[in-house]
């Protein structure tokens, strides 16, 4: 993801190809991340929830109820909590390229080594158990959709959302990813640090700040795991638009006052 | 029994992350599941692995008396120390 100047916001006119337009407006926005955050110029209308010693705060919810969560499920608890305290009991869509992959690489090296799994680390390796957690934390009764991403990397979430709120008036999105195990690190691209990153979406031209985001079919470099580590990086320092050429896609997006 | 009791105590704060509560907390003979600690099944599955990983113990899944085993720490400590002696045997 790069930046790209205010006058090039709107992408050329070009017929015969394919573009989808999406515009949200951006109610709220929540991070935590696994490393000191030097205070900034961030995104209005949003916060970064303390370092807190390297494990997100989650003393809110009973312990019964907590002491199961990883370090990337308790970043997800987090954020989640702290935005659906805003908005109330919405539709929700989460997304993580890897998930828990530290849990399930430790399970496939005990598994390798004949080792017994452990029934509740393998329960909460599926994709949606993060998800799900959050669901049970909020006593939610709303659907919830858990994503990987695929070629579109996080830009998926933000297509799931515009579907919802096709039907609904608010959606929550959150994004988690951590570093990958040592193993599959010469392979993939990964995040350095555990984060979490949540927004509460509504329709475009609603009162707030605008994010708008234009996809057309495109052939690029930057790996679906860096956007999602750069757009963490773009609201810490501030910027508003940002361009991100996927497998077979260009994304571009803007985050405009109201 | 009374030193394998407090073993056991500690293996299921630290096999079930139970943050907070010491093995003073957990009476030998109050119930761990169905009220009690508030465990529940994922707990009974977590704890039957950790059983099997320290004492080497069989566990058999399809006894009717399973319930009776896990019912509170007491049970536990006599259903690890009867396992054991049948492996010596």
């Amino acid at each position: 993801m790069t930046d790209v100047p205010e006058s090039s916001r709107t992408l050329p006119k070009n017929s015969g190809i394919q573009e989808i337009r999406l515009g949200f407006t951006l109610q709220h926005w929540c991070l935590w991340q696994s490393k000191e955050t030097p205070f900034g110029e961030f995104w209005p209308g949003g916060e970064v929830l303390p370092y807190n010693g390297g494990r997100a705060d989650v003393s809110f919810f009973p312990m019964m109820q907590s002491r199961r969560l990883s370090p990337l499920a308790r970043a997800v608890s987090a954020v989640a909590w702290h935005s659906r305290q805003q908005c109330g009991d919405i539709p929700s869509v989460f997304l993580s390229s890897h998930g828990e992959s530290q849990y399930y690489f430790e399970i496939l090296q005990g598994m390798a080594g004949g080792e017994g799994v452990s029934p509740s680390r393998f329960s909460l390796c599926v994709h949606n158990a993060i998800a799900g957690l959050s669901s049970i934390h909020n006593a939610s009764y709303q659907p919830y959709l858990s994503l990987a991403g695929g070629t579109e990397g996080m830009f998926a979430a933000f297509l799931e959302a515009g579907g919802i709120l096709l039907e609904t008036s608010k959606v929550l999105v959150v994004w988690y990813e951590q570093a990958l195990p040592d193993a599959y690190q010469a392979y993939l691209a990964t995040s350095e640090t555990t984060f979490a990153l949540s927004m509460i979406l509504t329709r475009g031209g609603g009162p707030g700040h605008q994010l708008r985001l234009a996809r057309r079919p495109g052939k690029g470099g930057s790996n679906a795991e860096d956007c999602t580590t750069s757009l963490v990086q773009t609201i810490l320092e501030g910027r508003r638009s940002a361009v991100c050429h996927l497998e077979q896609s260009i994304w571009q997006w803007s985050l405009d006052d109201a | 029994m009374k030193n394998l009791e407090a073993e056991l105590k500690q293996l299921i704060i630290d096999t079930l992350e139970l943050e907070g509560v010491n093995p003073k907390d957990i009476a030998s003979d109050a119930p761990l599941f169905s009220g009690g600690l508030g465990l529940d099944s994922i707990d009974a599955l977590e704890l039957g692995v950790a059983l099997k990983k320290k004492y080497h113990i069989h566990i058999d899944t399809n006894s009717a008396e399973l319930a009776n085993y896990f019912a509170s720490i007491k049970t536990l400590a006599g259903f690890v120390v009867s396992q054991q002696n049948k492996s010596t045997l």
